[in-house]
């Protein structure tokens, strides 16, 4: 073996070693990797949310590739005829590597990724499982279609009815959970922000074009454990998409989305500061029982933290708050139904399902999700 | 000289076969050796003189009869005992001096000391002490083929006696020099055997070694017999 | 504590090898030659067999399975699709693999889909890089990752561009990044790109070259029961021991051969040893005088050996490594031709390997000094007196030797009976052969030796001393004849083999292929017939007057007991002769009944490795997923692959089959048709764009299955040149030592009135002599060797027969050879000798 086969062999054993030493950084970042390819974008050539915009339905469930990122966002209440109590939530989630798609010979290239999150909640066994997928949108794998309207990640899939309306059905399963439920809506669209617009920021463009449906009567089945249960209830669908939505100076945030016993909603989100303070950006929506919806800003709504929970990675997550309306005269106190209904998926949140209790009466008063993130 | 023989040879006999034909070369001899003798052996060429020698120190086993040296019956001992015996109480010089030429001349000489594993220290001071006694103190670390003959078999002297050996054996020392180194070599040799009273048989064709020995065997067609006169020659 | 009798035997041997250099470098340099050789052929065997393990493997950490087509084809990519989004298989990920050429060295691309391989990776074997910069695969075209190994071999970084050659089009690439865990392919030479990027860059837009799986025994069973028929699921593990068992006969073979240069290597060290013994002979008896032991004088000359072999065997492992390299080209591409493509690796060495090596040879030199050593210890310190013992012990033990060597020949013979289908046992066999013959050889000498001096004229009296000298001093010179002859024989026996494998597979040619042109699909790499030709080409030749007869055929495979077997499809037309040569079954009635349909032939390595039979039944599964029970009509020769094949007419392919392509056509041209002219009117029918057809002649195939076959011997040619080179250093050194030895002789002679060119005639016959009987001696054994190679192991590693054919050109080849080589050799110390200074070496006297 000549000179170079020794430096060679040396510089494997030495790469080999350096790698050892790598290892233990490695499993961290793994799921860091496709973290940050997803959060980041240098390319300037995306849309940004910075004017006010006409919805149309059915068009605007359809995606709209010109933003960087774009969910649909489905939680709900379920409860199964022996009266036993189930939260759930479903997420495809679009990213666009690039502003502009290339065209390329072969089926599989595409600029799209696309990511879909699975939870289910048993409250009585206090358990909570969720998984997540991730493929590419290309060669059938993954995506979106007009007509017939169908989302879809591998086998799982959200179709609408032949007019690519409302209801939706919705099928995902994986090993230990599948959902297979219908939605239909029992309230008109709300525009979330203004018009549909959501400023999370004060930068122009810091913000997303965001509408809920906010009351969907549902009914399906929920399999966990490989128990089937025939279950109904209320869902909530959540719509969103932008290009940058966070300031750098903002961390994270707390959305809350209830549905309470007398019909009415309640959406807040509060974005934290990287110190933990509210930002004044923080907003949401009260939404009567006719489907009129109000616009509430930070200081409409008070919120408190009351008690934490810290799973075995270090962050302690709030999941007991109480909430205060000072113009509506409201005092709630909303408590998460499972301690731990950590996302534990590329990137880490909480998003689970709650209790809403008026204080003092300390009745149940309603049910929601509560969905914290940036912790 | 003390009462018991050193070495007694009985009915020695010894052949050798070449084209299937028999040759005997020692035919029923026997002697006897006294302590610190000088033996002279003398006997025309092809006479066996050589071969009874090996006979003695147990280089060659006899056909017949027995060679008893120091109570030991060497024609009985099986190797290695032969050798273990022959390394600590026989010493032989050669008419050609027969000095290992990769080894220098001090380790020459030292070399039956480490075979009868002397220390190291011990060693040395015998070494150095025999090479003053033979002369070659300052080429010591010279090789056989830079040494005259001479100085070749002073050192081959050394080398049979450092030991101390109980029976020193010559074969025709003197018959590769020219006489004036013959004859020192041959002071220094008897001189040497009469310090440390070690048994010497000289096999010789010389008549003033003959004379220096206080006897004279004479092998004639294998037989061993005294030399009928000292001064038959 | 070591005694200090022994260190000074010790001074003696360092100062004895001193004074003869010689010797010294001699006895080093044919144990570093020997021992070169094998570690230069385990070297490049081990490499060539981590070309064997999956680089995929590696990436699909965890896959359990594989899906592929059934007929070495392409999976569809929307099979993928339907894997994940209709039956639910989440653990899956798509490949796709191709050999691509940068600066004239062969790397393999995969591509996969990096977000798929999540799921079916490892942590620990991860390969994306941490950087984010893997998303360029994605989004741009033609952007790879590379090793940093390669990185290192072309000095790219993290953001050069390369220009590559994949199949016949070169690409410019963007490396975007470096595999992570890039010390798991120190073996393969690979780039990563996403799926779609391999995709274009091998131009296989809408297929795959396999999915793999994660599944248990559940999920594999309800998978194989979804795919279509053409697509196969394999185990992960059945991939890569297909290759390791197909080139393990060419391994063992080339193993072998490495040994033998091993066993020469001995020889010559058994040689060189033995004459250091016969050398310091005075020497030792003075030792055994003084009173050393021969204990002790043994183990002196055991220490002696066991330095050599730590010396020799280091310098043995460098040059190996050197020798290693173009080795591993030549095995690499043997393989490629004949058994299928790898990626040629880098040199893997393993510590391992090196401590075999030199284990090996430590014992092989020290096996090879025991004899000395029992030589030396065995001198009687009488010796001081007597010279010419040894010639006596010698010539006494030369019955008893041959004795021996007689019963090694029975037991060699034995062992082939005993173990009739085991390769190890027959190179066993051979090696003790080799030794018995050996054995038997001082005998031979003697008597051959005789012979000569009793019918030389009388009139030479020079010729006459020469002989009388050689007669005298036979137990040395015996030692050079020998190493000479086995050395020669071994040229002899291979040469033999190699000339009765040609002849056989060119009469085998002449038989197989009867037709004038042969037209088949190109296949992107040439070397194999792969896909379909169109289905205008049959009617369009029907036409032309020019061909008297067409036969076609297809290429497929079948699958039996797990294992793919290659399928010929034919349909002859109406060709003079069958075109097969039956070794079995060879009857009218057996022939019809393969022409009607019923019965199927099977090539000889098949029938050999798998014990079959004429009656014997094959229950098989076609590429179509159905299974059939096929009955062996006859047995026919095949050298075209020892993997096996079976030959099927056409009539019964369609009972089976739903396709009716073909693959290949022969054309059988009328007397006195210009083939010429015929092969372009052909070439004018392949329309340009459209499928592109290779149209070749007979003697172009030929020529090209020929040139494949000297390619593939090219390995045994380097190995026999390195066997001669080997007994070449060690004649030369024997011969040296001892014409140095006899100096004092010689200087006598010469003396008395030789001149030295006399004396240099004297000692030119000698040599003479010496080569001849070597050279003679070396025939029968060659003959036996040949024998051995063609009927036993030639038989066992790849099930062919053949038959031996005994070309005279070789023989006298061989016996020129050994007479060239002992002159050779000798002229350096005839030179020495006769300008040698007579005074300084009669001195001593």
């Amino acid at each position: 073996m000549n000179n170079w086969g020794w430096l060679f062999l040396i510089f494997v054993i030495g790469a080999l070693l350096w790698q050892i030493n790598q290892t233990d950084t490695n499993q961290l970042t793994q799921n860091n990797n496709v973290n940050t390819v997803l959060s980041e974008s240098l390319d300037q050539g995306f849309a940004k949310a910075d004017r006010i915009r006409t919805f149309s339905f059915p068009h605007d469930h359809y995606m709209h590739p010109k933003y960087r990122i774009e969910w649909w966002y489905i939680t709900g209440n379920l409860q199964s005829d022996t009266g036993r109590a189930f939260g759930y939530q479903i997420t495809f989630f679009r990213t666009a590597l690039t502003s502009k798609s290339q065209k390329r010979q072969s089926s599989w290239a595409s600029n799209h990724i696309w990511m879909a999150h699975l939870a289910v909640s048993d409250i009585e066994q206090q358990q909570h499982i969720h998984t997540q997928k991730i493929s590419r949108g290309a060669a059938g794998l993954a995506g979106i279609s007009q007509q017939p309207f169908k989302i879809w990640l591998d086998d799982w899939q959200i179709t609408a009815n032949s007019s690519g309306n409302f209801p939706w059905a919705i099928i995902a399963k994986d090993q230990k959970i599948s959902i297979d439920v219908t939605i239909n809506p029992l309230k008109p669209i709300v525009l979330q922000g203004d018009q549909g617009l959501s400023q999370k920021s004060s930068e122009p463009g810091n913000a997303s074009y965001y509408y809920s449906s906010t009351r969907m009567q549902t009914s399906g089945t929920i399999t966990i454990n490989n128990t089937l249960h025939q279950v109904k209830g209320l869902s909530w669908l959540d719509r969103e998409w932008s290009t940058s939505a966070l300031g750098k100076h903002q961390s994270g945030w707390d959305w809350f989305s209830l549905q309470l016993n007398t019909g009415e909603e309640l959406m807040f989100y509060r974005i934290r500061d990287k110190a933990g303070n509210s930002d004044k950006h923080s907003q949401g929506k009260w939404i009567d029982v006719n489907g009129n919806s109000t616009a509430l800003d930070s200081s409409d709504v008070i919120l408190e933290a009351l008690d934490y929970w810290q799973p075995s990675t270090g962050k302690s997550y709030p999941i007991s708050w109480r909430m205060t309306l000072p113009k509506r005269n409201k005092e709630m106190i909303i408590k998460a139904a499972i301690n731990d209904q950590l996302m534990r998926t590329t990137f880490e949140y909480w998003e689970g399902a709650v209790n809403v209790y008026n204080t003092g009466l300390n009745s149940l008063a309603g049910k929601g999700y509560l969905e914290m993130t940036g912790y | 000289m003390s009462d018991t023989p050193l070495l007694t040879a009985t009915d020695l006999g010894y052949a050798y076969q070449e084209a299937g034909q028999s040759h005997t070369v020692i035919d029923h001899a026997s002697l006897e050796l006294a302590k610190g003798e000088l033996v002279a052996l003398l006997g025309a060429s092809g006479s066996g003189k050589s071969t009874l020698l090996n006979l003695l120190a147990g280089i060659d086993q006899a056909d017949s009869g027995s060679v008893v040296i120091a109570g030991h019956n060497i024609s009985t001992l099986q190797e290695p005992d032969l050798t273990l015996f022959r390394r600590q109480h026989i010493g032989f010089i050669y008419q050609l001096f027969k000095l290992i030429p990769t080894l220098t001349v001090f380790e020459n000489i030292a070399l039956p000391l480490e075979l009868c594993q002397i220390g190291t220290a011990q060693r040395l001071q015998q070494v150095s002490d025999w090479l003053h006694q033979i002369g070659l103190q300052n080429r010591q670390h010279a090789f056989p083929d830079q040494l005259s003959g001479g100085e070749q078999q002073r050192v081959a002297i050394a080398r049979a006696l450092i030991h101390q050996p109980m029976l020193v054996l010559a074969d025709e020392p003197t018959g590769n020099l020219d006489a004036e180194t013959g004859l020192h070599v041959l002071d220094l040799l008897t001189n040497l055997a009469e310090q440390h009273q070690q048994t010497l048989v000289i096999v010789t064709h010389s008549e003033t070694v003959a004379r220096r020995a206080h006897r004279v065997l004479e092998i004639h067609n294998g037989k061993l017999h005294s030399a009928s006169s000292q001064l038959a020659w | 504590m070591v005694a200090a009798s022994l260190l000074t035997q010790l001074k003696t041997s360092l100062r004895f090898f001193v004074k003869h250099p010689w010797q010294l470098w001699l006895t080093l340099l044919s144990i570093a030659l020997g021992s070169a050789v094998m570690i230069a052929v385990d070297i490049a065997n081990q490499s060539a067999r981590q070309s064997f393990s999956d680089a995929v493997d590696h990436i699909s950490g965890q896959a359990t399975h594989y899906l592929i087509a059934r007929n070495h084809q392409a999976l569809d990519d929307t099979l993928y699709t339907r894997l994940r989004v209709d039956w639910g298989f989440q653990q899956s990920m798509p490949v796709i693999e191709e050999n691509l050429v940068i600066h004239g060295i062969e790397y393999q691309l995969i591509g996969i889909d990096p977000l798929a391989m999540i799921s079916i990776e490892t942590q620990q074997s991860s390969v994306l890089p941490r950087e984010q910069n893997w998303v360029r695969l994605l989004t741009e075209p033609k952007t790879v990752l590379i090793t940093e190994q390669t990185a290192w071999q072309l000095q790219l970084n993290e953001q050069s561009t390369l220009k590559a050659m994949i199949n016949q089009r070169t690409q410019t690439l963007q490396v975007v990044g470096f595999i992570n865990n890039s010390a798991l392919f120190s073996q393969q030479q690979i780039l990563l790109a996403d799926i779609a990027t391999a995709q274009e860059l091998t131009g296989m837009i809408g297929t795959l070259d396999r999915i793999a799986l994660v599944l248990n025994t559940q999920q594999a069973d309800r998978l194989a029961s979804l795919i279509p028929e053409n697509v196969q699921l394999i185990t992960s593990s059945q991939r890569s021991n297909t290759l390791e068992q197909m080139t393990a006969a060419f391994r063992i073979n080339l193993t072998a051969m490495s040994l033998l240069a091993m066993l020469v290597g001995c020889f010559l060290v058994y040689n060189t040893m033995m004459f250091s013994v016969l050398q310091r002979r005075q020497q030792f008896a003075i030792q055994r005088m003084l009173g050393f032991t021969g204990l002790q004088i043994f183990w002196q000359m055991l220490i002696e050996a066991l330095l050599f072999a730590v010396i020799g065997g280091i310098s043995g492992i460098v040059l190996g490594i050197v020798l290693s390299k173009s080795l591993l080209q030549l095995v690499a591409r043997t393989i490629n031709d004949v058994y299928a493509e790898i990626t040629t690796g880098l040199l893997h060495i393993e510590p391992l390997l090196l401590v075999k090596g030199i284990g090996l040879t430590l014992v092989a030199v020290v096996l090879a000094t025991l004899g000395p050593a029992l030589e030396a210890a065995r001198i009687a310190p009488a010796t001081v007196h007597r010279k010419s013992q040894l010639e006596q012990s010698s010539q006494r033990l030369t019955p008893y030797l041959s004795v021996t060597g007689v019963i090694c020949m029975i037991f060699a013979l034995t062992t082939l009976y005993l173990f009739p289908r085991q390769l190890i046992a027959a190179f066993a066999a051979l090696f003790i052969l080799v030794i018995g013959y050996s054995l038997i050889m001082p005998l031979l000498i003697q008597s051959l030796v005789n012979l000569c001096s009793r019918f030389l004229p009388a009139s030479s009296s020079l010729s006459k001393m020469a002989l009388r000298g050689l007669q005298r001093s036979l137990s040395r010179t015996n030692l050079a004849i020998i190493a000479l002859a086995v050395a020669v024989s071994a040229t002899v026996g291979v040469g033999i083999m190699t000339t009765s494998f040609r002849s056989s597979l060119a009469d085998w040619l002449g038989i197989t292929l009867q037709n004038d042109l042969y037209i088949s699909s190109s296949s992107p790499d040439g070397t194999r017939v792969e896909g379909s030709l169109e289905s205008f080409w049959l009617p369009a030749l029907e036409d032309m007057p020019e061909i008297q007869a067409i036969s076609h055929s297809k290429a497929s495979h079948l699958q039996i007991n797990n294992q793919s077997i290659a399928l010929l499809i034919l349909q002859p037309g109406h060709q003079r002769s069958r075109g097969f040569h039956l070794l079995q079954g060879n009857s009218n009635r057996q022939w019809l009944r393969y022409l009607n349909g019923e019965v199927v032939l099977i090539s000889e390595p098949y029938a050999y490795h798998q014990q079959l039979g004429v009656g014997d039944a094959l229950e098989a599964i076609t590429s179509e997923g159905k299974p059939i029970t096929l009955e062996v009509g006859a047995v026919f020769q095949d050298y075209s692959s020892s993997q096996g094949m079976i030959v099927m007419h056409r009539s019964l392919y369609e009972q089976h089959w739903q396709d009716r392509s073909i693959s290949s056509i022969g054309l059988l041209l009328k007397e006195g048709a210009d083939a010429n002219q015929l092969k372009q009117q052909i070439q004018q029918l392949a329309t340009p764009g459209q499928q592109a057809v290779r149209i070749r002649y007979n003697k172009e195939i030929r020529e090209q299955s020929l040139a494949i076959f000297d390619r593939t011997f090219a390995i045994t040619d380097v190995l026999r040149l390195l066997v001669i080179l080997v007994a070449f250093v060690g004649v030369f050194s024997a011969l040296m030592v001892l014409l140095l030895e006899k100096q004092r002789e010689y200087a006598v002679l010469r003396a008395t009135g030789l001149t030295p060119v006399q004396l240099a005639q004297l000692l030119l016959i000698q040599t003479a002599i010496t080569g001849l009987l070597a050279g003679v001696l070396a025939l029968p054994l060659g003959w036996l060797m040949s024998e051995l190679l063609i009927h036993v192991i030639n038989q066992r590693s790849f099930g062919w027969s053949m038959n031996s054919v005994l070309p005279v050109s070789i023989l006298a080849q061989a016996v020129v050879l050994s007479i060239c080589a002992a002159l050779l050799a000798a002229l350096f110390p005839i030179k020495r000798l006769t300008t040698m200074s007579l005074s300084k070496n009669l001195r001593d006297l």
